[in-house]
């Protein structure tokens, strides 16, 4: 059973459980928690816990829990990636690098704990996967190709992780190099990190693009991590253990 | 994706088809779940972190904010799973269109198609995206010896799933309401 929603931010976010039941009262809970995420971390949304924060109206420690996790999850990651992810930059508070990888972990988990083992979240073009699809295959999952969305150029074969894409027209949202504030990142068009879930597999698809053609380097140094990077000659550099997951 | 008896309403489908767009439609419709036959995980698994203490550094900056900041207001819970609200109202007339291609920035235009069956909108395919001008750059990958290069190269495969940069601009947004406003207008 698979269901397509289009998220308010506009994001289309789909979500397939190979089940033979009626579970669209499952559908429901899992696009419930999609927009509960909206509704306090969009930063387009005024009332936004996000936006209030950012406008210094909520202090971040009064926002509960769950910010406070978040906050922590990204100040983790912005040590881990030497700076190139940080959620606060010239006086702007934008969690949104991190928030959607979270989201979708979590509404993975919403089906797991609904008994669920094979299935699949995709918000946007991120990814979590689990187990294997209705053919009881490993879940096919294409790469698009950046300079022509009719096309993919690498399919990969996976279960059990996450897959992440960073390209370049989010470039001025949260991708961008701290290091070097113009920096246009013309180089490096697009990067598909593989990771453990894709919490993690977002993060440092995000991180990484932020830095360049140094981004896959970065991901090879990862255990655990795998990445595909296409650059705006159409050339792809991968990490030394992609090919595994490559079909 | 595509039902097995396709009502289609636009002339630009058949475009859309000569340009191979159907590929990016999922092929999980084709046969059914077989038996699910174990396989090894290709991925370690690892203990997700999705609570991890303050760090000492976190903690001073938050701190430090906090005084910055106005007095506190009271913690806002997180309410647990309300209603949903989607686009998928049941208004629109069975077919697939395709809204305009809408000028992003200055790599190009966002364009999308949206399939509506059973008066919902059920999928959204990106048609067409910015991409970068093409211009010459060094190749970095020999200062990473462990790295592999390759041109890429269209595939012709069957998938699930399409991986790929967020699609989050206006210009989605606008591309999408006017394919939803030929929906409606259909049955008008």
């Amino acid at each position: 059973m698979k269901q397509t929603r289009l998220h308010h931010m506009g994001m289309p976010i789909t979500v397939e459980i190979v089940s033979d039941k009626n579970i669209s009262e499952l559908f429901d809970r899992v696009y419930a928690f999609f927009a509960e995420v909206d509704t306090h971390y969009s930063p387009f949304k005024p009332d936004s816990m996000v936006a209030r924060i950012d406008r210094g109206e909520l202090a971040p420690t009064a926002a509960g829990a769950e910010m406070l996790s978040l906050l922590s999850l990204a100040e983790l990651t912005r040590q881990q990636t030497g700076g190139y992810f940080n959620v606060w930059r010239d006086g702007r508070f934008d969690p949104s690098g991190i928030v959607k990888g979270w989201a979708i972990y979590q509404a993975a988990t919403i089906i797991r704990e609904a008994g669920f083992t094979n299935f699949y979240v995709d918000a946007g073009g991120d990814i979590q996967v689990d187990g294997l699809n209705p053919q009881g295959e490993r879940w096919r999952v294409g790469i698009r190709n950046p300079f022509d969305a009719t096309q993919i150029v690498k399919t990969l074969a996976v279960t059990d992780c996450g897959v992440a894409t960073s390209g370049l027209y989010q470039r001025g949202r949260h991708i961008y190099n701290p290091h070097e504030a113009d920096d246009l990142l013309d180089d490096v068009v697009s990067l598909t990190v593989i990771g453990p879930n894709v919490f993690e597999a977002d993060r440092f698809a995000t991180a990484a693009f932020a830095m360049g053609r140094g981004g896959i380097a970065f991901i090879e140094s990862r255990p655990g991590f795998e990445g595909y990077m296409i650059d705006c000659d159409g050339m792809a550099t991968m990490s030394s253990g992609f090919q595994q997951f490559s079909i | 994706m595509y039902l097995p008896t396709q009502r289609r309403k636009t002339a630009t489908n058949k475009k859309l088809r000569a340009l191979g767009a159907a590929t990016f439609f999922s092929a999980s419709l084709i046969g059914c779940s077989g038996t699910a036959q174990p396989t090894t995980n290709v991925v370690e698994p690892a203990v997700v972190p999705i609570v991890v203490p303050p760090t000492p550094t976190l903690q001073a900056t938050i701190a430090a904010l906090a005084t910055e900041l106005p007095a506190p207001v009271d913690p806002t819970p997180i309410p647990v799973l309300p209603t949903a609200t989607s686009i998928s109202t049941g208004q629109y007339v069975d077919g697939d269109y395709l809204g305009d291609a809408i000028a992003t920035d200055r790599w190009g235009y966002t364009q999308v198609h949206a399939l509506v069956t059973d008066g919902m909108l059920v999928d959204i395919e990106i048609i067409q995206y910015p991409h970068s001008k093409s211009r010459s750059a060094q190749i970095s990958s020999a200062a990473f010896p462990t790295l592999i290069s390759e041109a890429i190269q269209n595939q012709n495969a069957d998938i699930n799933i399409l991986t790929r940069a967020t699609d989050t601009s206006i210009a989605f947004i606008r591309s999408l309401s006017s394919a939803l406003d030929e929906a409606l207008a259909e049955g008008s």
